[in-house]
């Protein structure tokens, strides 16, 4: 479907003018300044870009990191959670099934970057740096640096660890206290993922349930884990901040406290009643459109959609009508 | 009032992680991202409606599980294949989730 793919872009790319142009006002009235505006523009365009999804299926390896960004936006999604926090992963068959289900992704990511396959504990210093915390008088912006696994460097790992919950629970802390938290949960983060990507960490039961705990977990548990973990799973990658321990310890408690609601990210829930998370209802095929009529005889069903957006293996279509027939 | 379900695909969920970065730097408040997304409701409700002519049709060999909830159906579809004049895609799983079409019209 090479001309919806065409089609699929144009579209955006008007949508995205149209909001921009549809918002200016609002952020005028904010008195925010236009630049921020250009800012929002200039993301979401490019974050449309590396999703990979109006990528024409033919010309190759343009965009190397696809796979990547496109776990992330599942990661950002509902629908992967049950996936993510799999209560059973410690059992060898369904660790199987998330090899599966991560397994194309990985194979990917190995082949489009190389240096994946290089010594993933290898720390490289990265520079941080805090907003200044709005509303507060005399609050700077603060820089710290952390030490990060050479392998979270490829694609968007660092990106999808540090989300807005973090960045919150951190933006109030003292700077040494902030550093160790962000370290933390950095560690924990990439621990799961490198699981993940590892196709879910296979007979290394140990590591399994510390990992899927990582980033995106709310459950109350992650604390306990990282002080329990830290004889086997947690060794691998924190050694060097096993001392500053004890209060990041309180604070990642702290963190899960104020739980859930700040984990997720803006709207991701509360407008899409619809949409709720179930292993049932749970694909990486998702189609959103509007019915015009849905019949059912015995046990045939015809479908007559429109306005609908399709994501198919990772590749955006858009159509005015759809008909289609099953049998259930 | 448009129907937010669109938010939740490749060009909405891009503009929430963006709308969620800036809001983390502080440079614009979550009641301003709101705005932003009601007014990405209506530019991609209408664009939508508007500027896309292509027509499919599909023909699935299984209806997995169906359900009906508040006027918005959720089908999960296996075996799937799409068909776009000459062009085919087959999935061996898809989920639909759909608004009622008509509604739209009313509110407008």
């Amino acid at each position: 479907m090479t001309m919806s793919q065409l089609s699929v872009m144009k579209l955006y790319t008007t949508v995205v003018d149209d909001v921009i142009a549809g918002v200016r006002d609002c952020f005028l009235d904010d008195g925010v300044d236009e630049q921020v505006l250009q800012e929002l523009k200039q993301l979401w365009k490019t974050k449309l870009q590396s999703s990979g999804a109006m990528d024409p299926p033919q010309p190759e390896p343009l965009m190397p990191a696809p796979p990547v960004l496109q776990n992330f936006q599942k990661a950002n999604g509902n629908n992967t959670m049950p996936k993510r926090t799999d209560p059973h992963m410690g059992q060898q068959g369904s660790s199987q099934n998330s090899g599966v289900e991560h397994g194309p992704p990985a194979s990917n990511i190995a082949g489009a970057h190389p240096h994946h396959v290089l010594d993933p504990n290898n720390k490289v210093p990265v520079q941080l740096t805090l907003p200044a915390q709005p509303g507060v008088p005399g609050s700077q912006p603060r820089s710290f640096t952390i030490q990060i696994p050479a392998s979270a460097l490829n694609g968007n790992k660092l990106h999808q660890v540090l989300t807005g919950p973090i960045i919150n629970a951190t933006i109030s802390l003292p700077q040494p206290l902030a550093a160790t938290l962000l370290q933390q949960h950095i560690n924990s983060a990439l621990a799961g993922q490198q699981n993940e990507f590892d196709g879910g960490g296979g007979g290394r039961s140990g590591t399994a349930p510390f990992s899927l705990d990582g980033a995106l977990d709310s459950s109350d548990d992650e604390g306990s884990n990282v002080g329990d973990g830290s004889d086997d799973a947690a060794g691998d990658d924190d050694e060097d901040e096993e001392s500053p321990e004890e209060r990041a310890e309180e604070e990642e408690e702290e963190r899960d406290e104020s739980g859930g609601a700040e984990e997720e990210p803006l709207n991701s829930e509360d407008d899409v009643s619809d949409e709720e998370p179930g292993e049932m209802f749970d694909t990486d095929n998702v189609v959103v459109c509007q019915y015009d009529k849905i019949t059912r005889s015995r046990n045939k069903w015809k479908f007559y959609l429109k306005d609908g957006i399709m994501n198919l293996g990772g590749k955006d279509y858009v159509f005015q009508k759809a008909n289609g027939d099953a049998e259930w | 009032m448009s129907y937010q379900l669109y938010r939740n695909t490749t060009i909405g969920n891009t503009l929430q992680e963006s709308l969620d970065e800036l809001i983390q730097y502080g440079q614009i408040t979550p009641a301003l991202a709101v705005k932003v997304l009601l007014q990405f409701d209506k530019s991609i409700n209408q664009a939508l409606s508007n500027r896309v002519k292509s027509r499919l049709t599909f023909k699935a060999g299984k209806l997995n599980t169906y359900r009906f909830c508040d006027n918005v159906w959720t089908f999960m579809l296996n075996d799937v294949e799409f068909r776009e004049v000459q062009e085919v895609a087959k999935v061996d799983k898809v989920k639909i989730v759909a608004c009622d079409g008509k509604n739209v019209d009313d509110r407008r």
